[in-house]
């Protein structure tokens, strides 16, 4: 029989209390593009879930004030709807949907996501954790 | 409509060779690359959560366990940084009657071997190995079986030219002798010189990724961690079991780490024992350094891959870890390659790509990614080392990224014609500075 042992470590409450918000900011998601799917497009749907889960998996167990961690959350929920709802519909006035110009847009637009995922990232964690625990070394 | 519009591509693409396998290795190439992103949040999450009760082996006045430690640095044209590790050497808090430090001057052209003649004057237990410039040059795996030789310890450290270690590094790295399972010990490495440029500090970014989240994560999760080659040891009698370093090989250290496993032995990662390197300062520099690992770990990979997959030695985890860390400087090539298909599908309106999600998961997970450490890694990293200015220049590792691809790719090719042609592929150098103040 073949084994295959692997503890990660964390707590079942507090995976609970990650999975639930996971699950709420999820469900929201998938309601905004229900009621409005060219708004909320499809990009939209899949760049916000992919930073929830990362924020919410990575940050929140971190020790820190709730509520500016939930502060830096909503601001990339914004961010990602501002860059992949808004701003295509605003290109769609200048550019027609098979052009070239429009087919680069769709090609380096996961490359832009993954930057605003990031520094959105960077920032909560900044933001959320203490600076004075710059740790002294023996040298 | 949907049917349509499937129909209608298949017809047009009739002249156009297959688009189904098209789809088909960029379907597998964003699987390869997701399993590469689970494997670093899981090596992310286990170190977040396992932070308290972690395996830090951290030597307290008690430490009676002192065995005879010899030390190897091999040194080739280092006269900028010789003089500071040989001076730290004279520092370490270990018993000097048990420690013998041998620099391997290995056909330097500068002042190297006349200052570590020095200290070696100075100091009874540190002594110089002089290679001429014929013998010398061919690699550090050359230059550490020749110190090999005139090593006396029990235990084998070795340090590269340009580190400068804790004064109690060697208790700390010795320490995990005391389990008579553990053969090699690897050690944390740190950039001295961060704040030299921006360079520098995305290099300082990577080494804490690397080795505070994923050596530890490895070692927490019963994995393999990897031997760096400097800031680490081994036990005398395994490195002569297994007739000492393969000179034919870039990453002589990876090389030894698949050899001790397969053999069924053990590595621990010390992640208490820090030693600070210097870091690359230009691009230049980064590309020859990148390169040769790149090389050297591709090397590993054709000689260890088959050897791991029908080892008995290694359980099942362990087999799934040593072969993506065999394969993880692949990957940048792979991601090039999902790139160019996945731009290919998305102009000629495959029905894969689209509806603008845009196949191009590839290019956004692993651009996600960085350098071998994805930035959730290296941020929480930085965070468990109580650093988190620093994760602003997070982003800046995207075209880090890029670079890695170029460097990569062309390892690839490199190698693979060098093969063709039967060449041995030369050691190209780091050159060090030594400009930074401690």
């Amino acid at each position: 029989m073949i084994k295959f042992k692997f503890r990660v470590g964390i707590k079942i409450k507090e995976f609970a209390k990650m999975l639930v918000l996971l699950i709420f900011l999820s469900s929201l998601t998938f309601l905004l593009f229900m009621t409005k799917p060219k708004l909320f497009n499809m990009n939209f749907v899949a760049y916000t879930l992919a930073f929830d889960f990362l924020y919410v998996f990575t940050l929140f167990p971190l020790e820190g004030a709730s509520f500016k961690k939930l502060v830096a959350l909503l601001v990339g929920n914004v961010l990602s709807f501002i860059w992949n709802g808004l701003y295509p519909s605003f290109l769609l006035l200048f550019f027609q949907r098979n052009s070239i110009s429009n087919k680069i847009f769709q090609f380096i637009n996961p490359v832009v996501n993954a930057l605003w995922i990031i520094s959105i990232w960077a920032f909560g964690l900044s933001l959320v954790t203490i600076q004075n625990q710059r740790r002294t070394r023996t040298l | 409509m949907g049917i349509w519009t499937i129909t209608s591509y298949y017809s047009k693409s009739a002249e156009d060779p297959n688009p189904l396998i098209l789809e088909a290795i960029f379907v597998i190439l964003s699987m390869i690359i997701l399993l590469y992103i689970v494997r670093h949040l899981i090596f992310t999450l286990t170190v977040l959560h396992q932070r308290e009760t972690q395996k830090e082996i951290c030597v307290s006045d008690h430490c009676c366990y002192y065995p005879s430690v010899t030390i190897l640095i091999p040194a080739r044209n280092e006269e900028r940084v010789i003089g500071r590790i040989l001076r730290r050497m004279t520092e370490l808090t270990y018993p000097k009657d048990k420690l013998q430090v041998i620099v391997i001057d290995d056909g330097s052209e500068d002042k190297t071997g006349a200052i570590a003649e020095r200290f070696a004057e100075q100091y009874d237990f540190i002594g110089v190995i002089h290679r001429n410039p014929q013998e010398g040059g061919q690699g550090k795996a050359s230059a550490l079986n020749v110190g090999l030789k005139h090593a006396k310890g029990e235990i084998i450290l070795c340090f590269d030219a340009d580190y400068y270690p804790q004064i109690n590094i060697v208790e700390k790295l010795v320490t995990p002798f005391c389990d008579p399972k553990v053969v090699v010990v690897q050690g944390r490495v740190l950039v001295i010189n961060e704040s030299e440029n921006v360079l520098t500090r995305l290099i300082a970014l990577e080494r804490v990724g690397g080795y505070r989240v994923g050596q530890q994560a490895r070692e927490e999760l019963g994995l393999i961690p990897l031997f760096g080659g400097t800031a680490g040891g081994f036990r005398r009698r395994i490195i002569e079991e297994l007739e000492g370093f393969d000179e034919n090989m870039l990453a002589e250290d990876t090389d030894l780490t698949f050899r001790i496993f397969l053999a069924g032995y053990k590595l621990q990662y010390v992640n208490c024992a820090e030693s600070y390197e210097e870091a690359v300062h230009n691009l230049h520099s980064y590309w020859h350094q990148r390169l040769r690992w790149a090389i050297g770990h591709m090397q590993c990979a054709f000689r260890h891959l088959v050897p791991t997959i029908k080892c008995k030695n290694l359980s099942l985890k362990q087999k799934i870890d040593a072969i993506l860390s065999l394969n993880v400087y692949f990957l940048p090539v792979l991601t090039l390659i999902a790139w160019i298909i996945g731009g290919l599908l998305l102009f000629r309106n495959s029905p894969l790509l689209n509806g603008n999600l845009v196949g191009l998961l590839p290019f956004f997970m692993y651009s996600s990614v960085g350098n071998f450490a994805p930035f959730f890694e290296i941020g929480l990293g930085m965070y468990l080392d109580g650093r988190t200015r620093a994760c602003r220049l997070l982003p800046l590792l995207f075209p880090l990224f890029l670079y890695n691809i170029i460097i990569c790719t062309f390892a690839l090719v490199k190698l693979c014609v060098y093969r063709i042609l039967g060449k041995r592929i030369g050691w190209h150098k780091t050159i060090h500075y030594g400009s930074e103040k401690l």
